[in-house]
């Protein structure tokens, strides 16, 4: 029932994030142009054209129509900005954007749990590259030539370890753990036997979170560090104010932002 | 000898040549190709009938091997190359050049290399007269007609390279056409051509040597270049390219009336071009690398350029004066019209483009010191596309303009009062001013005669009018600035796109040092 | 003491950004100049003072990250209050995952390109502000919902609810006294977010316009890999990087039960 529940709200929210998604390409300063009018050796007649089919292109309900009629074709529209499908696209450009999310996600769990363990030494550390902004973060190790999953782990790294910091000091301040330590028990089995499994669902809530945090920071990474993922795909779709793709690409980013929810609130019913 | 060396060379060298494209090719339709991107690769690809050398202008033979253009201008006789074989083996013949233009003036097509094709009198002829002889008549006498069939892909598969493999986003590469007519050519058995959005990042990857050659490099870039590693940042001169500023005044553009009054009188505008410092703009932004603009011609377009012409000499004090003869006054620093208004505008330009944006600022404080005060607003492209073209919701406009073809034509639909590319007030049903009539008639004249004295006179007279009136205020004409890796033997950088890569087939790489890149 | 430290820091720093500065000016004989007595910073590529850039930069920057950032912390608290409380909660956490997956960079794109052509920099930087602290309400909401949530099945708030005390006085005197400490504690986290954000967006050319400094435009200038051989442009990092790191010293352990 829970996940009918859940999936239920997912669909509702998937539905409406791509609705809002279309009204702001739709009313959004530049999308009746195409950058192709101004080639000079187009005519008048030509010129027409282009604005012609642009206009049709943006027009919401015949979109919407088409984009129905595609969905049950099993295609998800056609991007005029690439000339070329909207499926193709996102299976072409997914691999790259996933293998970043799951090196980048693997690599800031690991550093960010780790050091969350032993309570002094990182903090410092992790204090700083918190402060650099994402971009600079991602420029730096640019020049560096360190590769954009490095740049997602130095950002996810961080915020994972702040959080985890928090609930494994409240963990392990708890009376039994405390008693368990007096009575000589390692602390290696009270993290195992205590600690851990006391702090699952929050951990569990956690991961959901940082897979939410680690697409919202991948959009300004790609379209920096210049990745063929999706997230430089959603940047160029904006400025070229792609309606269908940047739909796609939005109703895609809320499925996994609601699903992430959906993960965290079935792991903490209460 | 030589040859024997030659042939010697190529089978030891191979090898690879790496560059990257800024873009995505939009389209791989030679025939509707209408961003650098597509343009590059169909350049690399496609095989034309005339070639236009980059480094010597001239046009060069390609699948034709000669042709002859009638004394009127209105018709050319091409005597195609014999032997030319496409990739599956079929030969080559007059049928697939007559194929080609059969597609391409297609009116559904909309392509804007046919746009070059037609006239207001209708569009070219083209037909076979016999297997290898082709024959295309104009309705009307046509400039510089040799030139225009260089954009003109014939049918697929005649040129130096072939597409060997896409990945979307990621990269194109090029294997060598081995039925290319040019034996032993190419040089190169592959091009990787990578999709890289960001110019720094090219620039790190050009410094690791993982690419060979940027076509186009930003002054600062360049000169970051030339510092770290002397030789490899090429200068090709000045391009034929320029930057300018032109003022709205489109009489439905939905600003205040008195800034459409200011935009509107020729004082008012020179007093402006005269308070810009061309020379620190060249100077300081282009770090030397651009020469100021006196019109919409680059002096180094000797043919066209109007002997002379030189650009506005910067005078804050003669621009006063102008400002005062038209009734405008200076108030404790500020300056205010006839009316009392305080004069400020905003100069819109593209988001993004550093060069531009210095630029602007440059200028920003230029006018402070005539009491003007102006706002600079960036915008992204198609922002500033709908504004310039739509709503005309913007005061004035900073852009620049790339000129691939040194022919006066190429300013046709921006010089055109009627145009909608004409920038400062477009799609004029008539000419609204006695002078843009003028320009109208003399830029219609110089287009239907092939006579090219008559033509210059013509168009001299319409950049003498540009320089009187000043709708649009030129700054400067920047150079080509390339870079070009030690790797890479054979490349005569030129200021015509592609400024690196235009002569593909004769360039070669040396096998990369142990461990590089 | 780190603490104290990193307040007095702060203050320091928000005391020079008031200092005056031309930021504007141009010395263009001499642009790219390295550090000396007259530039203590070197000057940019146009010829400007990077020392009176940085001081003003760091103005705008500061102050309006504060700005933004006490908007989305109201938003925020009134949101995640009423949701945690149970009122309206699927709605609200429904509306913040909408928030989460909308292309609000593109939104940024739209409003810049929409606003009037005539407005100072300094007020369409305020209005990219304003807008991303109304946009940036969802994560913190999400913290406050959490901790409301927690706290309204606390024994003490058991207790005054059985004593009878009256709704208005249990939100006013109860729960707000306790979840204020979450709300300061998000209110510190999110300031920083806003001068990263502002940063980042002009690392992508939608920042503060010109001629205006911010630390956004400022830390554009390491574009393209100058800083071999030119350490002074390592400063608005070096700044940036302590600022936000003082601002994580004070908050030093918040409360981040998701």
């Amino acid at each position: 029932m829970l996940v009918v529940k859940h999936f239920a709200r997912i669909a509702v929210l998937v539905v409406a994030a791509g609705l809002s998604c279309a009204l702001l390409v739709k009313y959004a300063p530049g999308t009746s142009v195409d950058e192709r009018e101004v080639d000079r050796r187009l005519s008048e007649e030509s010129i027409r054209e282009l604005r012609s089919n642009k206009a049709q292109n943006t027009d919401i309900g015949a979109t919407l129509r088409r984009y129905m009629v595609d969905l049950a074709h099993g295609n998800l529209g056609f991007s005029q900005s690439n000339n070329a499908p909207i499926a193709a696209l996102i299976a072409d450009r997914a691999p790259a954007t996933l293998r970043e999310l799951a090196i980048g996600l693997a690599g800031g769990w690991l550093f960010g749990l780790a050091l969350a363990i032993p309570k002094r030494g990182f903090s410092v550390v992790a204090g700083l590259l918190l402060s650099l902004p994402t971009a600079l973060i991602a420029y730096l190790c640019l020049l560096e030539g360190a590769k954009s999953y490095l740049v997602l782990v130095i950002i996810l790294a961080p915020r994972i370890f702040r959080f985890a910091r928090n609930l494994l000091a409240q963990a392990s301040s708890a009376p039994h753990v405390e008693m368990a330590r007096a009575r000589g028990v390692t602390e290696a089995r009270i993290l195992m036997a205590h600690v851990f499994p006391a702090i699952t669902p929050q951990l569990i809530a956690l991961a959901a979170t940082s897979v939410a945090m680690a697409i919202g920071a991948a959009i300004p990474i790609e379209a920096i560090c210049d990745v063929p993922g999706l997230g430089r795909l959603a940047w160029n779709a904006a400025m070229a104010r792609d309606l269908p793709l940047l739909v796609n690409l939005t109703m895609l980013v809320a499925i996994a932002t609601t699903a992430a929810t959906a993960v965290s609130e079935m792991a903490n019913p209460q | 000898m030589r040859l024997l060396l030659f042939t010697f060379a190529t089978a030891l060298l191979g090898g690879e040549l790496r560059f990257a494209l800024h873009q995505e090719p939009k389209t791989t339709d030679p025939l509707l190709m209408a961003d650098e991107s597509a343009e590059a690769i169909g350049y690399l690809t496609d095989g034309v009938l005339i070639r236009i050398n980059r480094l010597t202008q001239r046009p060069e033979a390609d699948l034709a091997m000669s042709w002859k253009v009638a004394k009127d201008g209105t018709k050319i006789t091409f005597q195609l190359r014999q032997g030319v074989k496409f990739p599956d083996g079929s030969a080559f013949t007059a049928e697939d050049v007559v194929k080609t233009f059969h597609r391409l003036l297609d009116p559904t097509l909309h392509s804007p290399i046919a746009d070059t094709f037609k006239t207001e009198k209708g569009s070219v002829k083209v037909s076979a007269q016999g297997p290898f002889a082709v024959v295309a008549e104009f309705p009307a006498p046509t400039a510089s007609i040799e030139s225009i069939f260089d954009q003109v892909a014939i049918g697929s598969g005649l040129g130096p390279f072939l597409v060997a493999e896409r990945k979307s986003g990621v990269s194109i590469v090029l294997k060598k056409n081995p039925s290319y007519w040019k034996k032993p050519l190419p040089l190169v058995d592959t091009i990787r051509i990578d999709i890289e959005q960001n110019r720094d990042i090219e620039l790190v990857r050009f410094r690791r040597g993982e690419i060979h050659l940027i076509d186009k490099l930003t002054p600062d870039l360049y000169e970051r270049l030339a510092q770290d590693a002397p030789g490899t940042a090429v200068d090709a001169g000045p391009t034929l390219d320029s930057e300018f500023l032109w003022f709205n005044q489109a009489k439905r553009a939905p600003i205040p009336e008195p800034t459409k009054e200011w935009f509107r009188s020729t004082a008012f505008r020179h007093a402006i071009s005269q308070a810009i410092q061309r020379a620190d703009l060249c100077r300081v932004v282009y770090r030397g690398h651009a020469t100021p603009a006196a019109g919409p011609v680059a002096p180094s377009n000797k043919l066209w350029f109007k002997e002379g012409m030189a650009p506005e000499a910067f005078d804050p004090a003669a621009a006063a004066r102008l400002l005062a003869g038209d009734g405008f006054r200076l108030e404790k620093g500020v300056l205010r019209d006839r009316s009392g208004n305080a004069v400020e505008f905003s100069i819109i330009t593209n988001a993004g483009n550093k060069t531009r944006e210095r630029m602007a600022v440059m200028i920003q404080e230029d006018l402070t010191k005539l009491g003007i005060k102006i706002n600079i607003v960036t915008l992204d492209f198609p922002s500033l596309l709908e504004r310039m073209t739509r709503t005309l919701n913007y005061e004035a406009c900073l852009l620049g303009l790339t000129n691939v073809n040194p022919d006066p034509s190429e300013l046709m639909n921006v010089l055109l009062s009627s145009a909608s590319n004409h920038p400062w007030n477009p799609s004029q049903k008539t000419p609204e001013t006695a002078w843009e009539a003028e320009i109208d008639r003399l830029m219609l004249a110089q287009a239907a005669t092939a006579d090219h004295r008559a033509r210059k006179k013509s168009f001299d007279r319409v950049q003498e009018i540009l320089r009187e009136q000043e709708p649009v205020v030129y700054l400067l004409h920047p150079n080509a600035l390339s870079a070009v890796s030690k790797q890479v033997t054979g490349v005569k950088p030129t200021a015509f796109f592609p400024r690196t890569f235009w002569d593909a087939e004769h360039l070669s790489t040396t096998p990369k040092p142990a461990g590089g890149g | 003491m780190i603490r104290a430290l990193a307040i007095g820091f702060l203050i320091a720093v928000l005391l020079a950004a008031l200092l005056p500065a031309r930021y504007e000016k141009q010395f263009r004989d001499s642009p790219n100049a390295g550090p000396s007595r007259q530039f203590p910073l070197g000057t940019d590529d146009l010829g400007r003072d990077r020392l009176s850039r940085l001081i003003y930069g760091t103005r705008v920057s500061l102050l309006l990250a504060t700005a933004a950032a006490l908007l989305s912390c109201a938003v925020a608290a009134a949101l995640g209050g009423i949701a945690g409380l149970g009122i309206a909660d699927t709605v609200i956490v429904g509306a913040a995952d909408l928030f989460l997956s909308l292309p609000w960079l593109f939104l940024l794109l739209m409003v810049r390109a929409c606003l009037p052509l005539n407005v100072s920099p300094m007020v369409s930087v305020t209005i990219t502000f304003l807008l991303l602290g109304a946009l940036g309400w969802a994560a913190p909401a999400r913290v406050v919902r959490a901790a409301v949530r927690k706290l309204s099945v606390s024994d003490f708030m058991l207790q005054a609810r059985a004593t009878g005390c009256p709704q208005w006085r249990l939100l006013w005197r109860h729960l707000m006294p306790n979840a204020m400490p979450i709300l300061l504690a998000q209110l510190w986290i999110t300031i920083p977010a806003y001068v990263l954000a502002e940063s980042t967006l002009g690392m992508l050319g939608l920042g503060v316009m010109e001629p205006l400094p911010s630390w956004g435009n400022l830390l554009r200038e390491l574009e393209g890999g100058g800083i071999a051989g030119h350490p002074w442009l390592l400063a608005p990092v070096l700044l940036l990087a302590a600022v936000v790191g003082s601002f994580q010293a004070v908050v030093e352990r918040e409360d981040y039960s998701v």
